[in-house]
């Protein structure tokens, strides 16, 4: 097996006194789709934000292809342009442009001409299908269409990794779909992908690998099959009873 | 040689400056009673159906808003009395420039607090069948107070600070006893610190309740 | 109607228009650059607030609060009386209202920054920095941008409270607009006249400036 793309090593997270994250280890191979479930509060949001740095790891390791990205010297700017991450709230620039947004980061951060931002820019917003909106401002796209620029404009960066946490929770439903199809689109061309979700149906059609998080740890781990329908821990079976059992109900 | 400091003569002389300070209590305090009212009044007006109401209250706000306070202030010290042959004392001159500013911005405290509130509840009261009166007085003043009350109070610390302009026309309040004992005692270092140092002890926490005032009432929709 | 009812001679006010506009000039002078320095100070300040730093935090604060709470009267004076004894440098009435004004309005300039840069969300800065922004360009390119036009108005209305305070730096004698009303008032024995004039030009100055307020409060401030 070659050398994992990503690597962390015992990562610890806490906020003043309260432990978010008891000693995390994880190793992700080149193109691996990794999805992290876990009740709201159990720490995976905060390990996604460790992972580039977002949030300050309180002791650990994490290594991005081969180097490290912990410890105080590190140039975090160049370490987050190779890790894009889509968040859960809309964060869309609203003074921008659908492609404006997509432009921002290589015009800004790699340097490039706006003639060659504006290309990479163009040929991204057609991936997610948003071609005809390029010239929108935030405010007059839907929430799925915004969650799919938010997707381009991190693609935008060509990034080694791609963090999405809960990228779709504050989407109507019907909205849903046309995100998790662009995912699965990027999935399928060999992105490397950590997400934090709580749509099992993408779990287990796309994921490799499934991680469960409880209480700041990985308590269950491995392919969706396995995790999904004979969870060897008991927490993890009634966290997914739970999700379906909410999923009838609504 | 460095400079001695000589704060006796501030102690020697501080019942002149607490004389003073009591004089801008007072400006304060009157002052701030015309303005809510005359406010009230020119708010009323504005909001009227009336033309002939609404643009000489509209002309009178802009031009106090508009103008400086010095300005205002030695118009109407130097110029009623010429107009009118009522010789007016620096206090009520003084009085009458500082309450006729605070009520134009009053006023537009009260319009805009009026306005604020949501047409559905005006339609809502007058479904109801209350009268355009029992509109106001029951349901659209009530939750127009919430949002009016942080602004008059800035407004009431901005005039404390204001009443110092009245020393240039000759009332004896704090900043007018500051420059006489500043001129008459030549220290003027210790006299306008200690001035200085009043103002700021009364305004900052007058300043502070301002601040927890606009977080209480925020308007939470 | 007195005796003595006064004729309105507003002749008076065209004969001496040259100093009516040398005093303008002036006026305009400190308005402009004040709200300069103002801004670029209160920049400074604002940024100072928002630092990480408590001790960094807590002088600006201080400084915000020393200007925001006595008089400007107070500030003026103690500037050009107070402050040369301090240092041993005399300095002219220009300076000390150049001073005095720019001070004063990046306090108040300070605390519309701060307000406008904190109501941007932390999602912003957030997604800039995911991007593998800079600090410095997230705050710069994505944050600041937004924050200005919510800001404008307020920023506007400090401007027409600048020019209004101008008129407070005459009791120092420096020569602008209100120092030479008075003075003409006095000379010319025709107040009435001379007073309201310069009323009316103060007025002029600044009433454009509320409409333009009023118009970006519409824009920027109700929309969003």
């Amino acid at each position: 097996m070659s050398e994992p793309i990503l690597r962390v090593v015992d990562l610890h997270k806490s906020f003043g006194s309260l432990a978010v994250l008891h000693g995390i280890d994880l190793e992700v191979q080149r193109g691996e789709v990794i999805v992290l479930i876990g009740p709201s509060g159990s720490g995976k949001s905060s390990f996604l934000r460790c992972l580039n740095r977002l949030e300050e790891p309180t002791a650990g390791r994490i290594f991005l292809d081969g180097v490290e990205v912990t410890g105080a010297s590190v140039n975090l700017p160049l370490v987050r342009r190779q890790m894009g991450m889509v968040f859960q709230h809309l964060n869309l620039f609203p003074h921008l442009t659908a492609i404006e947004n997509v432009m921002e980061g290589p015009r800004t951060v790699l340097g490039l001409t706006k003639a060659e931002a504006r290309e990479r820019a163009s040929a991204l917003l057609a991936k997610v299908h948003l071609a005809d909106k390029a010239e929108t401002k935030p405010v007059a796209l839907s929430g799925g269409q915004q969650q799919r620029v938010a997707i381009a404009r991190a693609l935008a960066m060509d990034p080694k990794v791609m963090l999405f946490d809960e990228v779709t929770s504050a989407l109507d439903p019907e909205l849903v779909g046309e995100v998790l199809t662009v995912m699965k689109q990027l999935a399928d061309e060999g992105m490397t992908m950590l997400v934090v979700t709580h749509e099992m149906s993408f779990g287990r059609r796309v994921a490799h690998r499934v991680l469960m998080f409880d209480q700041g740890k990985v308590i269950e781990e491995g392919p969706p099959e396995r995790v999904f329908q004979q969870a060897a821990h008991e927490r993890t079976r009634r966290f997914l009873q739970q999700l379906t059992w909410e999923g009838q109900a609504t | 040689m460095p400079y001695t400091w000589r704060f006796d003569v501030v102690i020697e002389n501080l019942p002149v400056l607490l004389q003073g300070l009591w004089m801008t209590c007072v400006l304060t305090v009157l002052s701030m009673v015309i303005g809510l009212v005359v406010g009230l009044a020119i708010a009323l007006l504005r909001l009227s159906d009336w033309r002939i109401l609404r643009v000489p209250a509209t002309v009178f706000t802009e031009l106090f808003r508009t103008t400086p306070l010095l300005v205002q202030v030695v118009w109407i010290f130097t110029v009623i009395p010429l107009l009118t042959g009522v010789l007016l004392s620096p206090f009520f001159s003084g009085l009458l420039a500082l309450g006729l500013n605070v009520a134009a911005f009053m006023s537009e405290i009260y319009r805009t607090g009026i306005q604020s509130v949501d047409r559905g509840q005006r339609h809502a009261a007058q479904a109801l069948g209350m009268t355009s009166m029992q509109t106001m007085r029951r349901v659209v003043l009530p939750q127009a107070v919430m949002r009016m009350v942080p602004p008059m109070a800035a407004m009431w610390v901005a005039l404390f600070k204001d009443t110092s302009i009245l020393a240039t026309i000759g009332v004896v309040e704090l900043m007018y006893q500051a420059r006489f004992l500043a001129s008459d005692t030549f220290r003027p270092l210790e006299i306008f610190t200690v001035v200085a140092v009043i103002y700021f002890i009364l305004a900052y926490p007058q300043s502070l309740v301002v601040n927890r005032l606009y977080e209480r009432f925020r308007v939470r929709e | 109607m007195p005796d003595n009812a006064p004729i309105w001679k507003f002749e008076v006010v065209t004969q001496n228009l040259s100093y009516l506009l040398a005093g303008l000039e002036m006026t305009l002078l400190l308005a402009v650059v004040s709200m300069v320095l103002g801004v670029l100070l209160g920049l400074l300040v604002a940024a100072a607030r928002l630092s990480r730093f408590l001790l960094i935090r807590a002088i600006a604060g201080f400084y915000v609060d020393v200007w925001r709470s006595t008089p400007f009267l107070a500030q003026i004076l103690w500037v050009f009386f107070a402050l040369p004894i301090v240092t041993g440098f005399r300095i002219s009435a220009f300076a000390a209202g150049i001073i005095c004004l720019s001070c004063h309005a990046s306090a108040y300039l300070a605390e519309v920054f701060r307000a406008g840069i904190l109501s941007i969300s932390g999602g912003q800065r957030h997604a800039a920095l995911a991007l593998g922004m800079t600090r410095f360009q997230a705050a710069y390119r994505i944050v600041l941008p937004q924050a200005l036009t919510r800001m404008l108005p307020a920023i506007g209305s400090q401007s027409i409270n600048l020019v209004k305070e101008s008129a407070l730096v005459s009791v120092i004698n420096l020569q602008e607009l209100m120092w030479y009303a008075q003075s003409l008032a006095g000379f010319t024995m025709r107040s009435i006249e001379i007073l309201t004039a310069a009323a009316l030009i103060y007025a002029a100055l600044t009433y454009p400036q509320a409409l333009l307020v009023n118009y970006l409060h519409r824009k920027y401030v109700v929309q969003s």
